[in-house]
């Protein structure tokens, strides 16, 4: 008899335990903070003061590094995704404009974040006024666009490069469809409350694998188009010049 | 029987006093009508801010101090002396306007239109952060209105009508500095441009002539050096709703700064010689241009940009084009004046709430 009350009291334990796993893990949502850091190499970019050297031993500056983010999505480790579909972000760290809040993401543990670099072909080829003023891809916003029928500019880097005694402003605007460009990191991470995603980017990558780029022997301006394709090898660079860092524990 | 009446007298005393007390309460009921801004569909709805809600009340106020005398420090001159709706609210076709002292100011007179929509600082060098910091600063300028705020609030509280101007506008007759700035803040906030050629062409109700489309074209065409293609590339700082990326650029007019503009203000090396970058719209009637307006004329400011272009440390990346030159003729620069003038918004420019409130 003792036994019978034994497992009884047993499995009402086990019963309430599991009860309260699933209201933690299954259903608590919070709001994740995502910042991104912007380096050129082990330093971080400051705008127009500061000079970096490059891989080919040429000093350059940044004057800007905008772009806009969509498709975000969070893959848990069971394997769902978590998709932030009509969300936009337009980045600007140059006016401290690195962060960005994702509402209502399961706590737990994750293997994957993914992004688009860009937007889809509908939403660059829509009409941008429609937008209200403060809407990420609102032309009130920022002006990376080119007009409706070329659309959106994706990512923006502009500076000056300094070689053989000269300064050299360059401008890469990347865009069209066929530069919307999938940033996939493969890193386990835990989301708990009041948690900050904190992802990296390196533009010092962006001229280096696959592809290396001596910025001399490339044409200064690319707008994406008859460019011999440099575009499209700057934006392949893209990918592995985002790296997550890890999370971090909002101090606010 | 006396105190009877006495009583009675006492009674009806009292209920006068109540009447008359409730009846002062409800003359001075502080309840404002919202004012909602109509947009056309060429403008993007506006984030204004939450802390100043458009009311009828709060914007008459503020068209009463924009136009008023009072403010300035020997009562001769308002906001409206150097911003005439008839220029966009710029200064008569002045390089530099004349303050009370009848000295020259240091930049060009700056139209007042969408201002909802510049969320990078006002001014020609962004020393404000808001439109409400900014509204007090021409007052106080020693080369502008040259009054203090002690002295405005003073002269507004000794007259018959702003305390309740402002009681309707705010709630309280309480006349301060802040309640001053958020009355012009509002009464900025109406003056809406958005009905230019351009934008009804934009809306499929009004046509361009060949000219002008030849100049929308060049407008938002980049220049591309190889292979060698023709653009003014004006759109990637004239850009969006507003023809302005609410930036501070180099555009080259100078190898030596006489003025940081920016730099100034962040004592930043790398922000001299950066203004901000101005909206085109209504671009005809706001000359003279540059924040100096060295020049006189359209024409002027097309030379400079196809090649007139210097360099210097900060010049912008987005001028490279520019500095090289844009190799424009003469009928391919009439042709962009021909696009910037389809900008010009006459209902604007003549629209009667935005003059001086007479009733």
């Amino acid at each position: 008899m003792k036994k019978y009350y034994l497992a009884l009291f047993l499995s009402i334990f086990i019963f309430a335990c599991s009860e309260d796993d699933d209201i933690d893990i299954t259903t608590q949502k919070v709001n994740l903070n995502v910042e991104i850091k912007h380096y050129f190499n082990d330093k971080m970019i400051e705008f127009d003061t500061e000079t970096y050297l490059n891989e080919f031993g040429n000093e350059l500056s940044v004057s800007k590094l905008r772009y806009l983010i969509s498709d975000i999505t969070l893959t848990k480790k069971d394997g769902s995704i978590i998709e932030f579909e009509n969300q936009y972000v337009y980045i600007d760290p140059s006016r401290n404009r690195d962060t960005f809040t994702l509402f209502g993401v399961d706590v737990g543990d994750y293997t994957n974040i993914t992004y688009n670099i860009g937007v889809d072909s509908t939403t660059n080829h829509s009409d941008p006024t429609l937008f209200d003023a403060d809407h990420p891809l609102s032309l009130i916003v920022h002006n990376l666009h080119w007009g409706w029928i070329d659309g959106y500019i994706f990512f923006s880097v502009e500076g000056n490069l300094h070689y053989m005694g000269n300064k050299q402003l360059f401008t890469y605007h990347l865009g069209f469809d066929r530069n919307l460009k999938t940033i996939s990191i493969d890193q386990n991470y835990s989301i708990s409350d009041n948690n900050i995603l904190s992802l990296q980017f390196d533009l010092a990558k962006l001229f280096k694998s696959p592809n290396l780029i001596d910025q001399s022997n490339e044409a200064f301006i690319t707008h994406s188009v008859n460019d011999n394709g440099y575009s499209d090898r700057l934006v392949q660079n893209l990918e592995g010049a985002f790296t997550l860092k890890g999370i971090i524990q909002n101090e606010n | 029987m006396k105190i009877r009446i006495i009583f009675l007298v006492l009674m009806v005393l009292s209920y006068c006093i109540i009447i008359s007390c409730s009846e002062e309460t409800k003359s001075q009921e502080y309840n404002p009508t919202p004012y909602e801004l109509v947009l056309p569909a060429s403008l993007p709805k506006p984030k204004l801010p939450e802390d100043n809600p458009l009311t009828v009340e709060g914007i008459k106020l503020g068209n009463k101090l924009f136009f008023d005398d009072l403010l300035s420090g020997d009562n001769t001159m308002s906001c409206s002396g150097c911003h005439n709706q008839k220029h966009a609210f710029t200064d008569n076709e002045l390089a530099l306007s004349l303050g009370i002292h009848k000295e020259e100011g240091k930049r060009n007179s700056m139209p007042i239109f969408n201002m909802f929509y510049h969320n990078n600082g006002f001014f020609w060098d962004g020393r404000a952060v808001s439109l409400r910091e900014q509204s007090l600063m021409p007052i106080q300028d020693p080369l502008e209105m040259d009054e203090t705020l002690e002295n405005v609030v003073k002269k507004l509280k000794a007259t018959k009508e702003y305390p309740q101007l402002f009681f309707d506008a705010f709630g309280t007759t309480e006349i301060n500095p802040l309640r001053i700035s958020l009355a012009l803040e509002q009464y900025m906030f109406t003056l809406v441009s958005g009905n230019s050629k351009y934008d009804r062409y934009q809306a499929g109700t009004d046509q361009f002539t060949e000219s002008e489309k030849r100049g929308f074209d060049l407008f938002f065409r980049e220049r591309d050096p190889i292979p060698f293609v023709k653009g003014a590339d004006c759109f990637h700082c004239h850009s969006g709703p507003n023809f302005s990326n609410n930036e501070y650029m180099n555009n080259g007019l100078d190898e030596v700064f006489i003025d940081l503009g920016l730099g100034a203000v962040t004592k930043k090396a790398s922000d001299n010689g950066k203004f901000k970058v101005p909206s085109l719209r209504n671009i005809q009637v706001s000359g003279p241009y540059m924040h100096d307006g060295r020049f006189k004329t359209l024409e002027e400011v097309l030379d400079h940009y196809n090649s007139g272009v210097v360099d210097s440390p900060t010049l912008d990346a987005n001028m490279h084009g520019a500095l090289l030159g844009l190799n424009l003729n003469e009928q391919e620069k009439t042709d962009i004046i021909n696009f910037l003038k389809t900008l010009t918004d006459e209902e604007y420019l003549t629209n009667l709430e935005y003059k001086k409130n007479t009733d």
